[in-house]
């Protein structure tokens, strides 16, 4: 048996067969086909539940994208006017109150947001804390994402080579049979 | 995936990371497409709205300037700022993807070549 590789997140490294006639004894071929199917199997599963992770953090970036920009454009905004000594205008807004309905309100720019994080928590941060936040968790989602990218071709990769396995030991064992077979006849 | 293999040659562990390089290549591309497409989208959107803007006049504001999910009343120079900022942002994006998918294109071939030199017909690498 060779040494178990993984990648960074421990995914294992499929097997290369080197000679397929090592590897298998004549005979076998069909358990080790079996065997092959269920490590394609497993590999398959990992993907499946990969890709949804890929979904979900694909649908959260733009969420917390959308929250930065807005962060950043007050952030700027209150610190133009205190560079100024002035004490910010009132931003002028039209906010989603529905899916149809869109209404107004004026903004005081005060120096405070309220950041939900999530499991009914909203907590209060300064402009630049927020902004810093928001910032170091796009970074996260991003990497997080880089990441499961990687997996999911280091995934295809494992899965390619145990599809050129599988196709080999076929080969192999078709080839063996028409060999073997007038003999027995 | 039509990868089929005939047995005449044996594949070794270089053609098993050729044809593995291929594959992940391969599907790279899929999905560098469908991004380049979505954020050419973007692009031109962005293009189309500079060009109506040209005939906004500071008097038509203040524009309601879409900012995460908010409008937010901009003057016309506070507007044209930040599409032009937006413009720049997905232009270089662009730019990044065109680079990945030429390298990635380059890649296939180059693999392509090694396979189908070594393989002859009892590959197929036309997906």
């Amino acid at each position: 048996m060779p040494k178990i590789e993984a990648n960074p997140r421990g995914i294992p490294k499929a097997p290369f067969v080197e000679k397929v006639e090592e590897f298998c004894a004549i005979g076998e071929a069909d358990a080790t086909l079996r065997s092959f199917q269920e490590m394609i199997a497993k590999y398959k599963y990992m993907q499946t539940s990969l890709e949804g992770r890929k979904k979900s953090l694909e649908s959260k970036l733009p969420e917390i994208t959308k929250t930065l920009e807005l962060v950043q454009f007050m952030n700027a905004k209150s610190q133009a006017a205190t560079d100024q000594g002035a004490s910010p205008e009132p931003l002028n807004t039209h906010y989603e109150l529905s899916d149809t309905l869109w209404a107004n309100a004026k903004v005081d720019l005060t120096d405070k947001v309220n950041l939900w994080l999530g499991a009914n928590v909203m907590l209060e941060y300064s402009l630049e804390e927020a902004e810093a936040l928001l910032t170091t968790k796009r970074d996260a989602a991003r990497t997080t994402l880089k990441q499961v990218d990687e997996d999911l071709e280091y995934l295809r990769e494992q899965i390619t080579t145990m599809e050129v396995n599988t196709a080999r030991v076929y080969n192999w064992d078709v080839k063996n049979r028409r060999q073997t077979a007038p003999t027995k006849a | 995936m039509s990868m089929q293999m005939e047995a005449e040659v044996e594949v070794n562990r270089e053609d098993q990371g050729n044809i593995n390089a291929f594959s992940k290549v391969h599907a790279r591309i899929d999905v560098l497409d469908a991004q380049y497409e979505a954020k050419k989208k973007e692009l031109d959107y962005l293009e189309d709205l500079a060009q109506e803007w040209e005939l906004a006049d500071e008097d038509d504001g203040p524009f309601k300037y879409r900012i995460g999910d908010t409008f937010v009343d901009l003057t016309l120079e506070e507007s044209q700022e930040r599409l032009a900022a937006a413009t720049a942002a997905v232009q270089k994006e662009l730019q990044a993807m065109k680079a990945q998918m030429d390298e990635a294109h380059a890649e296939v071939a180059r693999l392509k070549k090694i396979l189908y030199g070594k393989f002859g017909k009892s590959i197929n690498l036309e997906m």
